[in-house]
């Protein structure tokens, strides 16, 4: 009995955060008021503010009297996140967060005061995500103003903020974040349910939770979108899909996905729809090349002349009658020349970079077709391959993997595997789902009112009704005059 | 009992399926006919000698080169007792394995008229992976030296007969362009009867003067497996302008040059064709929007032919000197217009005669009545053409 | 757990293009040899009778609510119910044989410039395994997805052989007999077996508005297209249809740009090809579907790798024997397609009036 007391008094609270945090980083700041009370406050070194601390607490605190309750000294406090410790794990829990404990002598109670500083950068236009018009602004690494990206936006009482945490070492704050009244709240619980139900040490970035909520988290195929807009990530949260955004991950979820979304761009939606149907069905037929081109090349080469027209042929004929290897061999080289390239530019410091580009270009693209080793159009089919994937830099990492298995397909049964391998696709992608969501929708099942905003880019006055695929409870958007 | 783990197998089975495709990919050579063994025919010749077929294919082999644009052209010769033969032969003499898919020109040799043409082209027809799309001629002489002629203007042989008997060219109501599928049609319906261009090569002197009279021809015959082409003798010209008949697969003449162009008013949709005309004073009419056909109608329960023609004429040319307002009034004759009328009339006549002494049908009508009158055909049709009672209706109005 | 609801629109869609795509392999040459200019003629008879069974057993479907299975079950106890459903699922495997064949030739001819080793079809099974095993409501989406692939790339192939039609081929109507128009239909009729689909799909979709009329016109816009591809066939090969062998591969053929640009009407094909692949697994479904009633249990994997397996060792039993693939088709399976298509959905209306006077008394 008598030990236990001595554990909540002032040395004793000291004593033991100092056994459960045995880390040097864990300062403890004493101070003392005029009329000689002590004061404790323990807090991380580097994740709370101490400025703030010294401004906020220690100052005020000066004022304090010897025998002043509880109350008296949250109110002499300046600090407006002040929470009463509930239990010791609160605390630890509370100084890990960056936040600092405050205890005082002569009181069993303790505070958590919010003082968190974590170090971070600024908002700035995501790298993945640029927009000539409309919004620039990004998600950071920091959940509280990912939050506040979000709340700038959607100043709406039927905004919901659920924060939960993840990750046993980590602790990871998720914020599940939907609009009240259009999202089915069922969606919202299974997956609190999902995230819940996985135990991990670490939580380091949102793909994580994407993988916790998958039904086949070994799918091709992702089942979650992605964004890094604020302005992107409301939209979707306004059609009825649930956010989730993670502490320390500057890209947001949302579910449920459909695959069309990728083939969307911010941008579609502020310039002209007559415009952006045209880049929406671009985006479609350059994904199709990219990932087909390099296949049906390689099938036109060793089962079907035909499809190659008979002057190309003959040019064709000439640059590869003198290459070392089969035209399958050396399609695949070319691809994996590339994605060495590709891997080295996004990794390699930016001043090496310029003269590895010309490495790369020079010495491994003009000297080995000169040497005869490659062909010109196989350089030329695999470099516009990779262009036209980056027209849908979201799907990236499925078509890059597509256009290797068709490759494959193309190189061994010909030009029929590609076509089965297509169909299998259509099939596997027909049977998969997002929360209930069929991936190809609206196509498969058809919902003839969201193709509106498929491929096709309706006028925004025309789509009055919120996707019918995604099944939201209010299904009206819009309600304006007819124009 | 353990319960089988359904995923696990599943990620086993498209394991081993990834690798099997892999081992494929990687080791592919399993008998492939690629781009690098295959000889890219753009042209064959036919020609029979007694018993045998002799093929003389026109083989583009693509040279290395960094820019990919070197192509040198050879001709093969492969004999043997069929066209599919023959191939084989060329497959066996070269290592290429020959592919028709680009062939768009199909020669057939003089000595092809001797018997039924269906006897060599029937390997077409039959074969799976020919398509009916070459343009099919029959040519004076020997189609292996013509396929081997060294061109005037520096191209194949192929390449050059090509571009006379090109669309273009048949528009223009010169050259009565037909390909496979139009003589295999034609000569499987009740006309029983097809036509094509008939080729004759001309020599050239190699500053250009004509030398030889038409129907010389030359050019050195390739080795038994292959020989650049034309490697001596004068530069050849084509003529295109005749054409072969067939009836019931065998030859049955020549028209000459009007009865051609005749046949092309009728047959073919010509779009802008030539013809001069006039007694005194001689004029080129240059005729556009040409609507020409056959019709077959019932006259007293018999068979009435009607061969028609339409157009809308301007004086293209005149052999005598005109001022400047009566060449922009652009306005035709009557006396010119009617002339014109009587030169196409006069070339249909001799188009229709010529076809009824060879007993030819090689304008439909045995067809056309089948299709539109199949009453009178079974009456009258064997009558067709020779007893044919052909009237004429050719209307030519002025531009302008 | 395996879904097997339909809507309307994806049964609607599945009755034309899966009707159709099966049918525009080697069906149109078989007919030219059989009818020659009178080929359309054939198929919309056809089309006509399937047309009408299929709107039979819609209404039938409607009138119920019911499964096939438990209209019989109801009528006719169990165990019988089960034995029919065996039999269909026999009769599945069967009906997918035969155009698994013709787009095995089809393969050999379109996909590659020499005839290549029977092995390179081999990749079909492993796709009709996976697709095999997915349930009804799959079939339904993939259809959808194959409907614009379908419209699409006929229509392109219609346009580019415009030019080289001569329709007047078509004529005369009267040179032939109307008996060799019935020949033509006894050897396609094996091909028109929307009744024996419909019974599969009856009581697994909700009824709407006319979706009796709905799926019944559907199937007869299939039907209809056949016959106007057979048609465009005819008008441009005329007497030598009956040498080109597959027809929807050869019509473009001659299209002018052709020369310019290379085969891309064979893209088309290839697209369409997507089509018909699931068209003849529509049949493997269905014999899985059917299994599953049978036995009561969803093992849909292991049902499809079984009707899989008798179709590669089929297949291999029978390479190289295509004309008598074709006779058996024709005489054996039109029998059974008279049976399961015609027959039993007719009985099925009988059951559903013993039912009906059952319940009165």
């Amino acid at each position: 009995m008598k030990r236990k007391q001595d554990e909540k008094s002032f040395e004793g609270y000291i004593e033991r955060v100092k056994r459960e945090l045995t880390s040097p980083d864990v300062l403890t700041f004493r101070f003392s008021s005029h009329a000689g009370r002590n004061f404790a406050a323990v807090y991380l070194d580097g994740l709370a503010d101490k400025t703030l601390l010294g401004e906020l607490v220690a100052k005020p605190l000066k004022a304090a009297g010897k025998e002043e309750g509880a109350e008296e000294i949250a109110r002499l406090l300046a600090s407006p996140e002040v929470k009463e410790g509930k239990n010791f794990t609160d605390c630890i829990q509370g100084i890990l967060d960056g936040n600092a404990a405050l205890f005082c002598e002569g009181e069993e109670k303790f505070f958590i005061i919010g003082l968190k500083s974590p170090p971070g950068r600024a908002v700035t236009e995501p790298p993945t995500q640029v927009t000539v018009k409309g919004p620039r602004e990004g998600f950071t690494e920091d959940i509280k103003t990912n939050l506040g990206l979000v709340r700038k936006r959607l100043k709406s009482p039927s905004l919901q903020v659920e924060m939960l945490s993840a990750g046993k070492q980590s602790n990871t704050a998720i914020a599940i974040v939907y609009l009240d009244g259009i999202c089915k709240k069922e969606r919202v619980e299974e997956i609190k349910r999902q995230i819940g139900e996985n135990e991990i040490d670490l939580i380091a970035d949102s793909s994580y939770i994407s993988s916790f909520i998958s039904k086949r988290p070994r799918s091709l195929f992702k089942h979650c979108g992605t964004c890094e807009k604020p302005d992107v990530f409301c939209a979707k949260l306004s059609e009825g899909r649930v956010g989730i955004i993670a502490d320390g991950s500057p890209i947001a979820l949302t579910a449920p996905y459909m695959v069309v979304e990728d083939f969307h761009s911010p941008e579609d939606y502020y310039i002209t729809s007559y415009r952006a149907t045209i880049l929406r069905a671009l985006r479609v037929a350059a994904v199709l090349v990219g990932v087909l081109l390099p296949a049906l090349y390689i099938c036109a080469q060793l089962f079907k002349i035909q499809l190659i027209p008979v002057k190309l042929l003959f040019k064709i004929a000439s640059s590869v009658s003198g290459i070392p290897f089969s035209p399958s061999i050396e399609m695949f080289l070319t691809l994996m020349v590339l994605e060495v390239l590709n891997e080295a530019s996004i990794r390699m410091p930016k001043y090496v970079g310029l003269a590895m580009s010309v490495v790369g270009a020079l010495v491994l693209g003009d000297t080995a077709v000169k040497a005869g080793i490659i062909s010109t159009p196989a350089i030329i089919i695999v470099a516009f391959s990779a262009i036209c994937l980056y027209t849908v830099p979201d799907l990236v990492e499925t078509t890059t993997t597509l256009r290797l298995l068709f490759l494959i397909v193309a190189g061994s049964v010909g030009t029929y595997g590609v076509v089965l391998l297509t169909a299998f696709l259509f099939c596997y992608l027909c049977s998969e789902q997002s929360f209930g969501v069929p991936l190809l929708a609206p196509f498969a099942p058809l919902c003839p009112g969201d193709l509106k905003d498929g491929i096709y880019k309706s006028h925004l006055l025309s789509m009055k009704r919120r996707p019918q695929s995604l099944s939201p409870k209010n299904k009206v958007r819009l309600k304006s005059a007819e124009k | 009992m353990k319960k089988l783990n359904v995923r696990r197998i599943t990620a086993v089975l498209y394991a081993i399926l990834i690798t099997a495709m892999a081992f494929l990919f990687f080791t592919n050579d399993f008998g492939l006919v690629d781009i690098r063994k295959t000889a890219v025919i753009i042209g064959a010749g036919i020609d029979v000698d007694g018993e045998e077929v002799s093929v003389t294919a026109q083989v583009a082999i693509p040279q290395p080169s960094e820019t990919g644009a070197n192509t040198q052209y050879i001709e093969v010769e492969g004999k043997g007792v069929t066209v599919a033969d023959a191939l084989n032969v060329i497959n066996k003499k070269t290592g290429f394995y020959p592919k028709l898919v680009f062939c768009k020109l199909l020669v057939l040799g003089e000595s092809c008229s001797e018997g039924n043409i269906f006897e060599i082209l029937d390997y077409f027809y039959r074969d799976d992976y020919t398509q009916l799309t070459p343009v099919v001629a029959m040519c004076e002489g020997s189609a292996a030296e013509l396929l081997a002629s060294k061109m005037r203007f520096g191209n194949t042989a192929t390449v050059s007969v090509e571009r006379l008997l090109s669309d273009e060219a048949k528009k223009s109501g010169n050259v009565s362009t037909v390909n496979l599928k139009i003589v295999g049609i034609d000569s499987h319906s009740p006309s029983k009867s097809c036509y094509m261009p008939y080729i004759r090569a001309q020599e050239q002197s190699a500053q250009g003067g004509e030398q030889g009279g038409g129907g010389s021809s030359s050019g050195q015959q390739s080795g038994d497996s292959a020989g650049s082409s034309g490697s001596s003798g004068g530069k050849q010209e084509f003529l295109c302008d005749r054409t072969a008949v067939f009836s019931d697969g065998r030859f049955a003449g020549v028209l000459t040059e009007e009865e051609t162009f005749a046949l092309n008013l009728l047959k073919n949709n010509v779009r802008h064709v030539f013809i001069p005309c006039g007694e005194n004073e001689l004029q080129t009419l240059s005729l556009r929007g040409c609507k020409g056909g056959v019709r077959v109608k019932e006259e007293g329960g018999v068979p009435e032919i009607e061969i028609y023609f339409s157009a809308v004429a301007q004086i293209a040319d005149v052999n005598s000197a005109e001022s400047p307002p009566s060449i922009s009034d652009g306005v035709v004759p009557e006396d010119v217009l009617r002339a014109g009328e009587r030169a196409i009339s006069g070339r249909m006549d001799a188009l229709v005669s010529s076809l009824k002494n060879s007993g030819c049908d090689a304008l439909g009508f045995r067809t056309l009545l089948y299709r539109f009158h199949y009453p009178l055909y079974e009456r009258y049709g064997d009558g067709l053409p020779s007893e044919a009672n052909v009237t004429y209706k050719v209307n030519l109005r002025s531009a302008g | 757990m395996l879904k097997n609801k339909l809507s309307v629109r994806q049964i609607c869609i599945i009755m034309c293009v899966y009707g159709a795509a099966s049918k525009l392999m080697l069906y149109p040459t078989t007919m030219a040899a059989a009818c020659g200019n009178l080929l359309w003629a054939s198929i919309l008879l056809n089309t006509a009778l399937q047309s009408a069974i299929v709107w039979g057993v819609c209404f039938l479907s409607e009138r119920t609510g019911v499964t096939f299975f438990e209209l019989v079950q109801r009528g006719l106890g169990k165990t019988v119910a089960r034995i029919i459903y065996a039999v269909y699922a026999v009769y599945f495997l069967f009906s997918a044989f035969a155009p698994m064949v013709e787009q095995q030739l089809m393969v050999h001819e379109a996909f590659y410039d020499t005839i290549p080793s029977i092995l390179v079809f081999l990749p079909f099974f492993i796709f009709a395994v996976y697709a095999g095993s997915k349930g009804l409501t799959n079939a339904g989406r993939t259809a959808e997805i194959c409907l614009p692939v379908f419209a699409v790339t006929v229509f392109l192939l219609l346009v580019m052989s415009a030019m080289e039609c001569d329709f007047s081929a078509l004529l005369p109507f009267g040179a032939r007999k109307f008996s060799e128009v019935l020949s033509g239909c006894g050897r396609g009729f094996f091909r028109f077996d929307g009744g024996a689909v419909m019974l599969m799909f009856m009581g697994n979709y909700e009824k709407t508005k006319r979706s009796s009329l709905k799926i019944a016109l559907s199937s007869a816009i299939g039907g209809i297209t056949v016959a106007a591809v057979a048609a465009v066939f005819w008008a441009v090969y005329s007497d030598l249809a009956v040498v080109q062998y597959f027809a929807i591969t050869k019509i473009s053929i001659f299209f002018s740009a052709i020369s310019l640009i290379g085969r891309t009407d064979l893209l088309a094909v290839y697209a369409l090809d997507i089509a018909m692949l699931f068209s003849i697994v529509l049949n493997i479904q269905l014999a899985s579907y059917a299994l599953t009633k049978v036995f009561a249990r969803p093992l849909t994997s292991i049902y499809s790798l079984a009707l899989n397996a008798v179709l590669i060792v089929l297949a291999f039993a029978l390479n190289n024997k295509f004309a008598l693939v074709q006779s058996l088709a024709s005489s054996v399976l039109g029998w059974a397609t008279l049976a399961c298509a015609y027959v039993l959905p007719l009985a099925a209306w009988g059951l559903k009036f013993m039912g009906g006077r059952r319940e009165k008394a």
